[in-house]
């Protein structure tokens, strides 16, 4: 292995792809910054890059890219609660808040320093027991996936607020109805679609999460005039103190390692880990708003790399980003699997080490940036607001390049905000609308595997461990009331 | 009041889902399977239609409707036009229009502002998609 190290870090420390590395870095920031457009769009975009370089470059690139797309959509979400993609919408939770605190600057920096953590983690763990890790990751098949959907579900109501628990349970419900409409994967009918084409292929999650976040919060914004903090940050505000370093490394420590494991799940990925990884931090953390922002950040990145481990191992892509990374690597001839570590080590190695240097190069060239990121939310509410609803509509256009969609869009912001005044917390909303189809498919596919008997789920320790884990949560809040 | 409407609109929500549920064309195969596609929908609509149901015992929040609802709906008007605008003028256009009425609806007079913002955003934005990373807009 150490053999192999070297080769990698001989082949991602030669000037040139260290030149690709910081390339990559920079468009995937700037790509990953538009809403709507996120790390496979990114990926997608510079493939004609890529094809002009040597593979080892070409795949360096990528990881480049892929990790700046994901510093980027974390930006957007921060800045103007606008997460472009799935996996950064658990980070304009806690991020969004501290921004529009005046901790603007702290909140990026936080999220840089936690996507650097975890991203590094995840580079180690794949560095070690990629192999490994991958046997682990067949044994989870469709009963697992749909039972770790469900507690995920479960513990989104059951650790809402006293009082929100309903709420939470109506918003998820609406989510994982929205989530049903379109062409339905296993039967292949069309449901709910009115005889709308647009609605075809399903409602896009860009289009929900703009309209409940960005444009719902614009005109909540407009209709408070609520005042505006000032956002004074210099470089030195970036750094953290030592008491802050002390709270927030353990935080990150969990949060990547359950982020990583999570991502190497085929088919689960860095959105599931960062809403994981942030109900874990409001259950057991203090409660800080820079936890809550440290935790999903964390497990994206390690997510992110964690998916890489059964591409590489298997040739299995675990998440949508991979399958397009897999396709580079098909183009170039090269065939990831088992076979890619002994016949090319410098490329499978070279990747590894790469994105290590590439999160190391994404944290030097961020960091820089932040004070005049942060000055972005300084502009006066008549001309912030104005931009946030066109950053918004521009995200959902070129994403879906349908009029129609931003017709629903303006209809669902209104309505969203209606509930939110009313006291309905929005995120179950878009937790279980990202969920809805993955559970049906997984819930499905493992009926079909078992000839319809339910009981196959309870045959499964894995699935049947999770389902019971489910429902002892269940029971927390029957226990804190007798208890309290 | 709107806190009730917005219960009963829930339930209604529910038991409309369930009725358009029960119109899913399904093959005589499916319709044998254990889970089939209309029966999570099922699950989904009776759960929406309880949870309503069992907030009507819950005390509404109290909501002050501020006096900014008229300039909102103009701002939601301005959207409207951008929309239908979109086919005709063009994505950066028809941006830029939206920014700029938009500005001017939530009070901003400057004319350094009001068209150095709508006419700076949809031209970055232009040189950035569809010159850089070479998208074709389909409109």
């Amino acid at each position: 292995m150490l053999d192999g190290i070297m080769t990698g870090i001989a082949t991602a420390l030669t000037l040139s792809n260290l030149s690709w590395v910081v390339f990559g870095c920079i468009a995937g920031t700037l790509i990953g910054m538009i809403p709507g457009l996120g790390p496979i769009s990114a990926i997608a975009l510079m493939i004609p890059i890529s094809y002009s370089l040597d593979p080892a470059g070409g795949l360096i690139m990528m990881a480049g890219v892929y990790y700046g797309a994901v510093f980027g959509g974390s930006t957007s979400a921060i800045l103007i609660n606008a997460p472009g993609v799935a996996s950064t919408v658990a980070t304009s939770f806690a991020g969004y808040p501290l921004a529009r605190s005046g901790k603007a600057g702290k909140a990026l920096a936080i999220a840089a320093y936690a996507s650097f953590f975890g991203g590094t983690f995840g580079a180690i763990m794949l560095l070690f027991f990629a192999s490994t890790l991958a046997l682990f990751a067949l044994q989870i098949q469709s009963p697992e996936y749909a039972a770790l959907i469900l507690f995920a579900m479960t513990s989104i109501v059951v650790f809402a607020q006293p009082g929100k628990r309903v709420p939470s349970a109506v918003t998820l419900l609406l989510g994982l109805m929205l989530g049903t409409v379109g062409t339905d994967q296993l039967g292949g009918v069309q449901r709910f679609t009115f005889n709308q084409i647009d609605l075809a292929d399903g409602i896009h999650f860009v289009l929900l999460v703009m309209s409940t976040f960005a444009l719902a919060e614009a005109f909540r914004l407009f209709m408070t005039q609520s005042p505006q903090t000032e956002q004074k940050v210099s470089l030195s505000d970036l750094k953290l103190a030592k008491s802050e370093v002390r709270k927030l490394t353990p935080v990150a420590g969990r949060s990547a390692l359950l982020g990583f494991f999570v991502g190497v799940m085929p088919g689960a990925g860095a959105t599931l880990a960062s809403f994981f990884a942030y109900d874990l931090e409001k259950q057991i953390g203090d409660g800080s708003l820079e936890a809550q922002l440290t935790a999903p950040e964390a497990a994206n990145n390690a997510a992110s790399t964690g998916s890489f481990v059964p591409l590489l191992s298997l040739g299995i892509p675990g998440s949508g980003t991979s399958a397009v990374l897999l396709g580079v690597m098909l183009a170039y001839g090269l065939q990831p699997g088992p076979t890619l570590i002994v016949e090319q080590p410098e490329i499978f190695w070279g990747v590894i080490i790469s994105m290590y240097v590439g999160n190391l190069m994404l944290l030097l060239l961020n960091l820089p940036l932040i004070p005049y990121l942060a000055r972005l939310i300084n502009l006066p509410s008549k001309v912030l607001l104005p931009l946030v609803i066109g950053f918004s509509l521009i995200g959902v256009f070129l994403t879906t390049f349908s009029v129609f969609d931003l017709g629903l869009m303006l209809g669902f912001a209104l309505a969203a905000g209606v509930l939110r005044a009313y006291g309905f917390p929005l995120a179950p909303m878009l937790l279980g609308f990202i969920m809805s189809g993955l559970f049906e498919e997984n819930l499905r596919r493992a009926l079909l595997l078992s000839s319809g008997e339910l009981s196959y789920l309870a045959d499964r320790p894995i699935t049947f461990l999770i389902l019971v884990a489910s429902l002892l949560i269940c029971c927390i809040p029957l226990w804190n009331r007798r208890f309290a | 009041m709107i806190y009730r409407s917005i219960l009963v609109s829930l339930f209604a929500i529910g038991a409309g889902y369930i009725l358009l549920t029960s119109q899913i064309m399904l093959d005589p195969w499916s319709e044998m399977d254990t889970i089939n596609s209309r029966t999570l929908p099922y699950l989904y609509g009776s759960g929406l239609m309880l949870c309503a149901f069992s907030l009507i015992w819950q005390k509404p929040k109290e909501v002050a409707f501020s006096q900014r609802l008229l300039p909102l709906m103009l701002v939601c008007l301005v959207i409207v036009a951008f929309i239908i605008l979109l086919p005709y003028l063009g994505l950066w256009w028809s941006l830029s229009v939206l920014l700029l009425l938009n500005m001017l609806v939530m009070g901003e007079r400057r004319l350094h502002i009001l068209f150095g913002a709508s006419m700076s955003v949809p031209l970055v934005g232009w040189a950035l998609v569809e010159r850089l990373l070479e998208m074709v807009i389909p409109l």
